[in-house]
């Protein structure tokens, strides 16, 4: 099986290098199944039907053949320009994922746009889908318009967009673009491969807030600075006292007459340095490999984790998401997404253990998975005091049993999602059964704590 | 992008225009051909259609939507399982028949349309298998036919060919993630419009290519004796759906043999007959009247066909408007072909077709082998449109009252006894031609057709004789039960679908075996089937059954739509084919729906007829000089070594153009005339003498040749009258090299003011400025502005005119535009007047602007740009973003 597999999967590496397309293969043998038949049905030489309807075949054979050729040329000519053009640097080829770093992970807008000399073939199409490091993306984007400046006749490229799933949350690396010259009917497809280097962060997928209690207690000193002028409106302000580095213009010189003390403006504001909140997310894995369905959970784990990350957020303190692996640093990104970022970055680690990772003096909340040990758990809330909340999120149930279904799935199929494929694996797999024992000792262990959760839902107001 | 519902709506009604509706208008068309060639398809083809494209659109939006497929079937089985039940409650026979066939029909419609839309949108390459199964049911459907031509083929495979290219075309482009919006269909629409004229284009040039490869197969065919198709335009028929159909004539064969409540009641005279077949006492002797024979049965889509190729079809082949009057055509195969020689007699008859006959097929009791065309009296035009005179090789045995009509009429019983006897003297079919035998006993194998055969097969002994195998089949529908009430009735209502006039194979056995009621065809059918499965050879004839209604007029009887029959002809050796009418009598048509006319009055017998061109024509005097070769004399037609001029009297003689009478000042020179002389007492006829030559006797007509009728035919004789009267009088010919011309010359002038276009805008908005006053004059000059300096290339893009006058208009040309436009803008939001410095400065400004142009561009470059038709055009234009100014990247 795993043999078939791995020669499906090469398959599949060649198959954008599979000129001839199943169109062609598919009507080519209808056709000759369909004259073999007829030959045999009319063939006979002294038939009148055959007569007239021989002619009439080679009539229609020979005018679809004339417009298969040129269209085969026209298709095979364009593809022969673009690459003579791309060697000689003439055209240039732009890749935008989602908004060019970031994207929450499901369909994410692909735009490519393809600058310089290039042809379409006659009434045929140019598609373009991009080559990902480790992952196949089957999506393409028909590139059918035309890229002009304004009040300029003439063109100067071709562009499309659509969309392409991407389903895993991390960061997903494009090498290249495949852009594909198809001819009219679609019956072969040129393909050319061009470098592009593009990298997009796949963000955790929102999920509706829930109410989360958390106590700030860990505050720390900050030099805060106003650096631009800013108009306060209303009246309520803050002042504080002057320091080297402060503008000076914000020097409220009232107060320095009447008191003679510097003090500068400040907006009232609840300053966020004052109750940081420290959300410690485990990414600690003691059950599983490397695998297909270790990955989904991580998807669902890091949904969960955005969940919580975004509840707390509504509180309105500043929550600090300790990372327990190193995490690529990305330039670019705004303050508002550095955190998901990290977030999306996160892998599955053996190394650092829950309580290794946890400083139990700043944690406001701890959240694990149930890919973790119980015994690793158990260790951890002894260490954590009372007081801080501790999540397990239960990854049994991620992935939905495909006898769940509900009075419409029994008429309608529903949307298909790429991990569809692992329901009835995940079904059967050990790895299931090992965490469905690990979950129930779990259980078992948070209930002797009056601020632990063991949740699939994040469930944790009671 | 998203996929709620609306968009996914959306986007659905784009496929369902650019997919569904294109696999409707193909399955339709197939109905179309289908229809035509199966008669148990021909209910209403629009019902059909709408019930496949119901099929079709609910499947495909459906499971667009995801639904599943299984689950979907297992429904529409069980809807259908329900809906069957339903009719099967239904009171009464053949309500119940009616319905369950139609229901069968459009349900399995329905499921095909259904099915399609699952194929579309399920299978990325579904539209290949749905184009073959479609290609499979044509060429299913034209397998059988018998006399296959290009024009057929064309209509038939040209559609499925267009369809299937376009799935090929647009498949790719919607398996796509591609979100459709309108501008992207625009495209999309433009793209296909193209590719169905590349399509075009690429057949006509291979039609083109191929085209000496056609004649040489149209050759072929006319070599091996098929009917072309210039033939068959002639003939005015097709020979494919066995009942002809006519295009150009009244009603058709096919809709008269559909003797539906409609066509039963009609009162439409066909034609009336002058038969002259009478017995001794000189009581009149009916025959039945023939349009023709259908000797082949095709399985496939059963129904009964006509077979040009047939073994000694006794049918003469001519179309009578094209035999010019008083001349006659024979065929003397006709004798031979009949294949019998007992019993037979050359009978008379004078023909005259009203308007809703056919003109181009002969109608006569079995085996005509002359005509002749004969004129209508001038009282009768009104209803009858021509005539003729046909010659028939009858045989005595036959009689319109030869089955049924025989009670209560011993001195008829009595004939028919004879008769009997007579055919009875046939024991066997041993001597006859073996492929003659062979073709005129084939039938199909299995099934129903079986069942047919078997119930024939138990009517009679196997070593009776063919006469007596006749009677047990026609004592097979007279049969009576218990209480003496017939088994087998006539209804005009037998409960098929939409009474198709030739019953299929099912509804033969439903009517053999269950619902034991039919019309004529339904006998005639079934009696072929069961005559031939007796080893007896038959054939399925059409035409009229000829009812003697009337005392008054012996031996004249008229023809009504309602009449139209169908019956069986039997052949015995030696006796040749004998009628057989097995239907049921329906009284109703034995009484005519209108009572017979009054006979139109016999032609004058004419001792000459002068096929001539009129060559002087003297219209005070009224006479004209023919020139002529062909000539009837004393009904014998002649031709003369050379051509003769004799002069033609025509004072008082009638004159027919177009069958409508006129004057003698419609005679032309050079126009194809036909002169007739009637015998007349008051003329001296000269009479034909034997062993002398018709040169010579023609010398001893009288001069003036006294005429009694001349018929022009114009059309013919333009080709031989000589070219300086054509020039005269002729209209003169379409002069195309002019028409060319003036067609060039008007797209030149429309090229040059498209051309000019820009520059006369700029005259325009000059002469604007020229003519308006202040404050009307500041906005004319600001929109000429505008307008030069875009057509020079300093195009304003997304900014305001303020901008523009500031950063690219002042620093490039030096102008002071920017302060102009100051002004103008005060102008045009303050309420405060303009002053005579302002209204100096702006037209100063306007002075200043060509000279700025022409001294930064040159005269001739600014002269250059107002020919370019592409920039004017985006002046018109609102910048707007386009796809490439979009931050996609």
């Amino acid at each position: 099986m795993a043999s078939l597999t791995r020669i499906w999967q090469g398959f599949s590496q060649l198959a954008p290098w599979m000129v001839v397309r199943w169109a062609l293969v598919l009507a080519a043998l209808c056709f000759g199944v369909a004259l073999s038949w007829l030959n045999s049905e009319y063939g006979q030489p002294d038939s009148n039907v055959w007569l007239v309807m021989g002619y009439f075949l080679q009539l229609l054979s020979w005018t679809v053949i004339g417009m298969v050729a040129v269209t085969l040329t026209s298709s095979m000519f364009c593809w022969l320009m673009f690459r003579h053009q791309y060697n000689r640097g003439k055209i240039k080829v732009e890749v935008q994922l989602g908004d060019g770093i970031i994207a929450e992970a499901g369909r994410v807008r692909l735009a490519v746009q393809v600058k310089g000399p290039v042809w379409r073939p006659l009434l045929g199409l140019v598609r373009a889908s991009i080559a990902f490091r480790k992952e196949r993306v089957a999506h393409e984007v028909l590139l059918d318009h035309n890229l002009r400046t304004p009040r300029e006749w003439r063109r100067f490229g071709i562009g499309g967009q659509g969309l392409v799933w991407l389903h895993n949350r991390g960061i997903h690396d494009a090498e290249g673009v495949w852009l594909f010259f198809q001819d009219l009917f679609g019956l072969v497809s040129w393909p050319s491969r061009v470098l592009q280097v593009h990298q997009l962060v796949a963000l955790p997928v929102t999920q509706p807030t829930v109410k989360v209690h958390t106590q700030p207690f860990a505050t720390e000193e900050q030099k805060y600075r106003i650096d631009v002028p800013k108009r306060v409106e209303g009246e309520l302000v803050n002042y504080k006292e002057f320091e080297t580095g402060d503008n000076i213009q914000r020097i409220v010189w009232k107060i320095y007459a009447k008191s003679g003390e510097l003090v500068v403006r400040i907006p009232e504001i609840k300053d966020p340095y004052a109750s940081h909140v420290y959300l410690y997310v485990s990414f600690f894995r003691g059950l599983g490999d490397e695998g297909p369905m270790e990955t989904e959970l991580l998807n669902i784990y890091k949904d969960r984790c955005r969940q919580l990350w975004e509840s707390m957020g509504k509180s309105g303190h500043q929550i600090r998401l300790p990372h327990d692996q190193e995490i690529p640093q990305l330039a670019g990104v705004g303050d508002r997404h550095t955190e998901l970022v990290q977030l999306a970055a996160q892998r599955w680690q053996t190394r650092l253990t829950p309580s290794d990772f946890v400083n139990p003096q700043k944690a406001a909340l701890v959240c694990l998975s149930s890919m973790a040990p119980a015994e690793e758990i158990q260790t951890l809330l002894k260490k954590v005091p009372e007081h801080v909340p501790v999540v397990v999120v239960k990854l049994s149930t991620a992935i939905s049993s495909p006898f769940r279904v509900s009075l419409r799935d029994v008429f309608f199929r529903p949307e298909g999602r790429p991990a569809d494929r692992l329901r009835r694996p995940w079904l059967l797999s050990p790895l299931r059964r090992k965490m469905l024992q690990n979950e129930q000792v779990i259980g078992n262990m948070l209930r002797t704590r009056a601020n632990a959760w063991l949740t699939d839902t994040l469930d944790i107001t009671s | 992008m998203s996929t709620d519902a609306p968009y996914r709506f959306r986007q659905l009604i784009f496929r369902l225009a650019l997919v569904v509706l294109p696999t409707a208008v193909i399955g339709y068309v197939t109905l179309l051909w289908i229809n035509i060639s199966f008669t148990a398809f021909k209910t209403s083809v629009w019902a059909q259609g709408l019930v496949f494209t119901t099929g079709l659109t609910l499947a495909y939006a459906l499971y667009y939507f995801r639904a599943r497929w299984l689950v979907s079937f297992l429904v529409l089985g069980l809807v259908y399982y329900f809906l069957g039940q339903i009719i099967s409650w239904l009171p009464g026979e053949f309500d119940l028949f009616y319905a369950t066939t139609r229901f069968q029909l459009f349900s399995t419609l329905f499921l095909l349309g259904w099915l399609f839309g699952l194929l579309l949108v399920r299978l990325t390459l579904g539209y290949i298998w749905i184009s073959v199964l479609l290609f499979i049911i044509t060429l299913i459907n034209i397998s059988d036919t018998t006399d296959l031509s290009y024009t057929y083929l064309l209509t038939r495979l040209l559609p499925l060919l267009l369809y299937a290219l376009y799935l090929f075309f647009l498949t790719p482009q919607l398996s796509l993630s591609t979100e459709w919006t309108w501008k992207r269909a625009g495209r999309l629409v433009l793209r296909v419009g193209l590719f169905v004229l590349l399509v075009l284009f690429s057949f006509l040039i291979t039609e083109r290519l191929l085209r000496g490869q056609r004649k040489v197969v149209e050759k072929e065919l006319s070599a091996r004796g098929a009917k072309n198709e210039k033939d068959k335009s002639q003939d005015g028929y097709d020979d494919r759906h066995g009942l002809m159909e006519h295009t150009d004539d009244g009603l058709r064969l096919k809709d008269t043999m559909r003797i539906t409540s409609r066509m039963s009641q009609s009162d439409k005279l066909m034609f009336c007959a002058k038969l002259n077949n009478y017995d001794e006492k000189r009581q009149p002797m009916p025959l039945y009247f023939v349009f023709h024979y259908l000797t082949r049965y095709d399985p496939a889509k059963e129904t009964f066909t006509r077979d040009v190729n047939v073994p000694s079809l006794d049918e003469i082949q001519v179309d009578p408007t094209e035999v010019p009057l008083y001349y006659s055509y024979t065929d003397t195969s006709i004798f031979r072909k009949a294949m019998g020689d007992q019993y037979r007699t050359v009978i008379e008859a004078n023909v005259y077709l009203s308007e809703n006959t056919w003109k181009h097929s002969v109608l006569g009791p079995s085996s005509v082998f002359a005509i002749q065309t004969i004129p209508v009296e001038k009282d009768f035009q009104k209803t009858f449109l021509s005539a003729y005179k046909i010659y028939t090789y009858a045989s005595e045995l036959n009689n319109a009252y030869f089955v049924y009509n025989i009670s209560a009429n011993p001195f008829l019983e009595g004939i028919q006894e004879q008769r009997y006897d007579q055919l009875r003297n046939v024991h066997d079919y041993h001597r006859v031609n073996a492929d003659f035998l062979e073709y005129y006993t084939r039938t199909p194998k299995g099934g129903i057709y079986d069942s047919i055969a078997q119930l024939a097969k138990g009517l009679v002994k196997g070593n009776a004789r063919p006469l007596d195998k006749v009677l047990a089949v026609r004592d097979f529908f007279l049969q009576r039960d218990e209480l003496g009430k017939r088994i087998f009735r006539y209804t005009l209502k037998p409960g098929a679908v939409d009474d198709p006039n030739i019953p299929s194979s099912k509804m033969l056995y439903d009517f053999l075996f269950k619902t034991k009621a039919g019309y004529c065809t339904y006998y005639a059918g079934a009696s072929h089937f069961m005559l031939r499965a007796l080893g007896v050879p038959t054939r399925f004839t059409t035409g009229f059954a000829t009812i003697d209604r009337s005392d008054k007029n012996k031996g004249w009887y008229w023809f009504y739509a309602s009449q139209a029959h169908a019956w069986t002809q039997v052949y015995f050796p030696e006796y040749g084919w004998m009628d057989f009418d097995m239907t049921i009598g329906n009284e109703d048509q034995r009484e005519a729906p209108r009572p017979d006319g009054t006979p139109p009055l016999p032609p004058p017998d004419p001792w000459l007829v002068l096929h001539a061109v009129a060559d002087r024509v003297d219209y005070s005097g009224n006479n004209l000089d023919a020139k002529f070769r062909d000539l009837i004399f004393h009904n014998t037609p002649h031709e003369l070594t050379s051509p003769l001029t004799l002069n033609i009297d025509a004072s008082l003689c009638r004159i027919v153009y177009n069958e409508h009478d006129t004057t003698f000042a419609a005679i032309q020179p050079g126009d194809s005339i036909i002169v007739v002389s009637y015998k007349d007492d008051a003329k001296k006829v000269p009479l034909p003498r034997a062993g002398v030559e018709i040169d010579q006797q023609v010398q001893n007509f009288p001069r003036p040749l006294p005429a009694d009728e001349i018929h022009i035919h114009r059309k013919e004789e333009k080709k031989e009258s000589d070219s300086t009267r054509i020039k005269k009088q002729a209209k003169p010919p379409t002069d195309w090299l002019a028409i060319g011309q003036l067609a060039a010359l008007i797209l030149l002038i429309f090229v040059v003011l498209v051309m000019l276009s820009p520059g006369l805008y700029l005259i325009y908005l000059m002469g604007r400025v020229k003519m308006s006053a202040m404050p009307a004059r500041a906005d004319w000059i600001y929109r000429a502005t505008l307008y030069r300096l875009h057509m020079s290339g300093i195009f304003r893009d997304h900014e305001t005119p303020l901008q523009y006058a500031r950063i690219k208009v002042d620093p490039s040309l030096g102008l002071t535009f920017a302060l102009f436009m100051n002004t103008y803008l005060r102008m045009k939001y303050s309420v405060r007047p303009v002053d005579s410095g302002e209204q100096d400065e702006i037209n100063g400004f306007h002075a200043k602007v060509g000279p700025a142009l022409r001294k930064t561009f040159g005269f001739f470059r600014i002269f250059g740009n107002y020919f370019r038709l592409w920039r004017a055009y985006l002046y018109f234009q609102q910048p707007s973003q386009t796809e490439s100014e979009t931050s996609s990247l």
